[in-house]
């Protein structure tokens, strides 16, 4: 599908619109004053609420389980377990749809009978029906009864004999040749669960080829989502229609492959009220699926509405990263890198964690082998996806300048390209080609605008060169990805439908948690039809059947903005048709067409007003089209893939500067800038709020981190209290700035930024604090209690 | 016919009459009044709560509810009185501030806070702020201060307690005063400004009055 309709980056913005423009935020009073709904908020007349056992464990084994005591007490209507028939029928498997990168391709979850899948939506793991294979783990074994008070209350009658089984938390440990045998039922032998090799080129001419050889190991400890609102479904059925409130990032993919098998589609509702922090792979954990199905499960066996809900959901499930990269780089003295051999051990399901080294660099000879094991920390999944390959390319670039003692930014240029190409082929072969300018280089522009902004060049030193007044070390760090938009899912129709009064609604369903989807879809079909953004509306239709392509942040605008741009535009021209066709009376005679004598080629649409090009002045409010002719007013698109070798040709560079207490080893972060090729911005404000996501990926590089009791395995400190996340304060300021080549492969060159921020800056404490004080802290948090011993203090 | 269940008194309403009947929660025997259900429950389940009744001024509106002393505001309010601006995103532990509510004209969280320390209070939450006009959420709403918005409300609560006793806040006053609001989405940057314009706007409003 090469011709321009599915070539999204070769149109052009309509002139005059709302598109890349300041507009205020669609759902923003709901949200300011508290008015709009979360799937928590939702409370249903004789609502009963549905709780779980949770494991005390961190590896157990029930013996005995009596749960004859919760189902006598008052106010409980319902226990069941993993053996009742309604869950043992109706578990289902969780199908992830597409991997993102080359390498490792999808697998398959299987949703257990046990609750949740200990380990991720990404796995062939299994696990037993009357197994805990983590503290906390929701367990199959569910009350229902009036009120959370009521459930907490019959809980804690459940009679449970555990047998506790041995643990294992360290990934290391886990492949150790006397470890305990975690899961015999998958793995009979050992823990290894996935390995898997990508190599890229030659490895053994790429060693040759270096002039100096590194080695070091990155280690990631456990972050987790920590601060969102906990999971929860509410259902309700009338007869054999059923009504859900889902929360989830993709109530098509997740909420209705879960649901339907209790319910034939046609007779299912799911609404999607706004979303709490959904982002990242909490939809991926097979959570919101479960929610959804023992709450329609409990909702037919009791004929009430039933609200499931965790609590602490927010600390259920840690962030992919985890884990120790082994690498091994060669490369010239002039920072040329001619090969990069990594070994990752850990949680990492997504697949390839050298993607983004690959995708975004000339580096010609590239090895990534990984060892993911079992253990017993929980479910693991992309907290914001693409951490892991983040922390490859960061750590990659930060040691080689520090191993030649240059500034890192001056190794940047020489080592960006595409797939292993440089970047003037890819000017050549993929600029040129694809329709793209060449004359634009985004690593160049990011660079340049991101240095000046924090003064680099004034500023940097080399590492453990400067103290301040204060005694405080001063340090710079600087790192640089790809600015990368996922492409996952598709869509199934979007309409839109213009109403009598020239208004138009956007008929689709799709969950709202943060991005903003609601105004930016409304500026794009607001500007491609030439309407008010106040008359363009999205109400989140409920239907299955119209659905926006899912993950609204990583990878909402790319799949679900073109076909918002086709279907817009066959909408307009079915406007422009109308506006000439003679107009039917209603209980009167016919009227003659709003524009006599004219072809719709010579009209156009502004500020919802048809006009005649030639003549301006000759213009007619959309509303009067409207008026006659809005049983034709429809169209609808769904998004299409064009399989088009694609080259992730945009950048982002992030610079941040610290102060470094020799003392007590805590890092003060000062400034942080954020220089990003946007591709082609479509909501300004939307972008600001994405890239201040340098809060999240700041916290899991210095401050972030689950303790377990090396004894027993529980978790020490989940609650917010002991939980560290940045506040407000922890950033003295934050700039960004925002650039735009119009080398992304979205509508007029859009690249899409829901994961960035939060992901490339999850490793830049480690350049600062190097630049700081002279010495690697390669382990992540870098906690003051690092910062010490690599100072030699502790 | 609508159905209600409402400890510990349970609410039968219908088209003609509503019926009020005082029933023990324990053990289900019915009273004539609420009085004499009290005495019942300190007689005989002497260890265990009993509802109190509590005025409570919430928005501007009397509200009169009935609460066990273990409840704190913030079920109170979402599920006595259906005001759900208070959110919980770290399970009662007091850590979010997303539960924030004004009482009395100080910013607390609603969470921590027994809802039976409460009888006689005033309490302003979002709802009232927005529906009083305050130039916070058009600051917010124009300012993009918010992303997934669960932690928002709790934002604009504080920011407006800020603002009652501070109305020309310097940015450190704003972080000082919002610190303790945490937003797992990051959107912190944005509030300091939303908080500046709306201080602004405030105080042009009271200029405009003097006038």
């Amino acid at each position: 599908m090469a011709d321009e309709v599915y070539r999204p980056w070769l149109w052009k913005i309509p002139e005059g619109g709302v598109l890349g423009k300041h507009v205020k935020v669609k759902d923003g009073y709901a949200k300011a004053s508290g008015r709009g709904l979360y799937t928590r908020d939702i409370y249903r007349p004789g609502m009963l609420y549905a709780k779980f056992v949770r494991s005390p464990y961190t590896h157990a084994k029930i013996k005995k389980l009596d749960t004859s005591r919760a189902k006598a007490l008052p106010g409980v209507w319902d226990v069941f377990t993993y053996d009742d028939v309604d869950l043992k029928s109706n578990w289902f498997n969780y199908k992830f749809f597409t991997s993102m990168v080359v390498g490792d391709s999808d697998s398959d979850m299987k949703l257990t009978k046990a609750g949740i899948d200990a380990h991720g939506p990404i796995a062939d793991a299994y696990t037993k029906t009357d197994v805990a294979n983590y503290n906390g783990q929701p367990m199959g074994i569910v009350v229902v009864a009036e009120g959370e008070d009521k459930c907490d209350e019959a809980l804690k009658l459940i009679k449970i004999e555990w047998e506790q089984l041995p643990f294992i938390l360290d990934v290391e440990e886990a492949l150790k040749p006397d470890a305990p045998v975690l899961f015999p039922e998958l793995t009979p032998d050992n823990n290894l669960r996935r390995e898997t090799e990508l190599t890229y080129g030659n490895m053994e001419k790429g060693f040759k080829e270096a002039e100096k050889i590194i080695e070091f190991t990155v280690e990631h400890d456990e972050m987790s989502w920590a601060g969102t609102e906990a999971m929860v479904a509410v259902a309700e059925w009338k007869g054999d229609q059923l009504e859900c409130w889902f929360h989830g990032q993709d109530p098509k993919q997740s909420g209705q492959q879960a649901i339907e098998k209790i319910v034939k589609i046609n007779k299912l509702t799911i609404h999607t009220p706004l979303q709490g922090g959904t982002f990242g792979g909490l939809s991926w954990m097979g959570v919101p699926e479960t929610m959804i199905l023992i709450a329609g499960i409990a909702a037919k066996r009791t004929g009430r509405p039933v609200k499931s809900l965790f609590d602490h959901s927010h600390f259920h499930g840690f962030e992919e990263a985890l884990g120790s990269y082994r690498f091994k780089i060669g490369f010239k003295r002039n920072g040329k890198i001619t090969a990069v051999n990594l070994h990752y051990t850990g949680a990492c399901l997504i697949g390839n964690t050298v993607g983004k080294l690959h995708q975004a660099s000339n580096i010609p000879n590239i090895q990534c082998t990984q060892s993911i094991v079992h253990h017993n920390r929980g479910p693991v999944g992309p907290q914001r996806a693409g951490a892991p390959e983040c922390t490859v390319v960061t750590a990659v670039f930060d040691h080689v300048a520090g191993e030649l003692g240059v500034d890192p930014t001056t190794i940047a240029e020489i080592n960006d390209g595409c797939d292993g190409h440089d970047m003037s082929w890819v000017n050549e072969n993929v600029k040129k080609v694809q329709g793209f300018d060449p004359a634009r280089d985004s690593l160049k522009e990011v660079m340049a605008a991101g240095k000046k902004a924090i003064d680099w060049d004034k500023k940097w030193h080399l590492p453990g060169a400067k103290r301040l007044p204060n005694g405080n070390y001063h340090g710079l760090g600087c790192t640089w990805v790809e600015a990368w938009t996922h492409a996952w899912g598709s869509s199934e129709k979007i309409g839109l439908t213009m109403l009598r009064d020239g208004t138009v609604n956007i008929v689709a369903r799709g969950c709202e948690n943060g991005t903003h989807r609601p105004s930016t879809y409304t500026q794009i079909v607001a500007s491609e039809l030439g309407l008010r953004y106040d008359d363009v509306n999205w109400k989140n239709n409920d239907d299955p059947g119209f659905d926006v392509a899912p993950l609204g942040s990583s990878s909402g605008l790319l799949r679900n903005s073109p076909p918002l741009v086709r279907a817009s535009r066959k909408l307009k021209q079915t406007i422009l048709e109308c506006a000439i066709k003679p107009r039917a009376g209603f209980m009167g005679p016919a009227l003659g067409p709003l524009f006599p004598d004219k072809k719709p080629e010579e009209l156009d649409l502004l500020n919802s007003e048809i006009f005649e090009k030639a003549n301006p002045a000759n213009k007619r409010p959309v509303a009067s089209v409207a008026a006659f002719f809005s049983n034709e007013l429809f169209a609808w698109d769904t998004s299409a893939i064009n399989r088009e070798k694609k080259y992730i040709m945009g950048r982002q560079a992030y610079f941040v500067e610290v102060e470094v207490d020799p003392d007590t080893g805590e890092v003060q972060i000062k400034n942080v800038v954020v220089s990003r090729d946007c591709g082609r911005i479509f909501n300004p404000d939307s972008c600001d709020q994405q890239l201040y996501g340098v809060y999240q990926g700041l916290g899991r590089s210095y401050t972030e981190v689950v303790y377990h009791d090396p004894r027993t395995g529980i978790r020490l400190n989940d609650n917010l209290i002991d939980y560290p996340q940045l506040t407000m304060n922890d950033i003295e300021s934050v700039e960004i700035e925002k650039i735009e080549t119009g080398l992304g492969y979205g509508p007029y060159g859009m690249i899409g930024l829901g994961e960035s921020a939060a992901c490339c800056t999850m490793t830049l404490t480690g350049p600062a604090i190097f630049n700081a004080i002279g010495k690697y802290v390669d382990s992540y948090p870098t906690t003051p209690d690092k910062i010490l011993k690599a100072l030699g203090k502790a | 016919m609508a159905k209600d269940t409402l400890a510990p008194g349970k609410f039968t309403r219908t088209a003609a009459q509503t019926v009020i009947k005082f029933v023990c929660p324990y053990d289900k025997l019915e009273f004539g009044s609420l009085e004499m259900l009290q005495e019942h429950v300190k007689a005989v389940h002497i260890e265990a709560p009993c509802a109190e009744t509590l005025k409570l001024t919430v928005n501007g509106r009397v509200r009169e509810v009935q609460v066990e002393p273990n409840r704190t505001l913030w079920y109170v309010l979402r599920d006595k009185l259906g005001i759900t601006s208070p959110k919980d995103m770290c399970n009662g532990y007091g850590a979010c501030g997303s539960c924030t509510v004004i009482l009395n004209g100080r910013p607390i969280l609603s969470c921590m806070t027994l809802a039976v320390e409460c009888n006689g209070a005033t309490i302003e939450t979002a709802e009232g702020i927005a529906d009083a006009g305050h130039p916070l959420i058009e600051a917010y709403t124009e300012l993009y201060a918010m992303q997934c918005g669960y932690c928002t409300p709790g934002f604009v609560v504080t920011a407006k307690a800020l603002l009652d006793r501070n109305p020309r806040p310097t940015e450190a006053d704003i972080r000082d005063a919002l610190g303790g609001n945490l937003c797992k989405c990051s959107s912190y940057p944005a509030h300091i400004r939303a908080v500046l314009v709306a201080a602004q706007e405030l105080w042009e409003r009271k200029t405009e009055e003097v006038r």
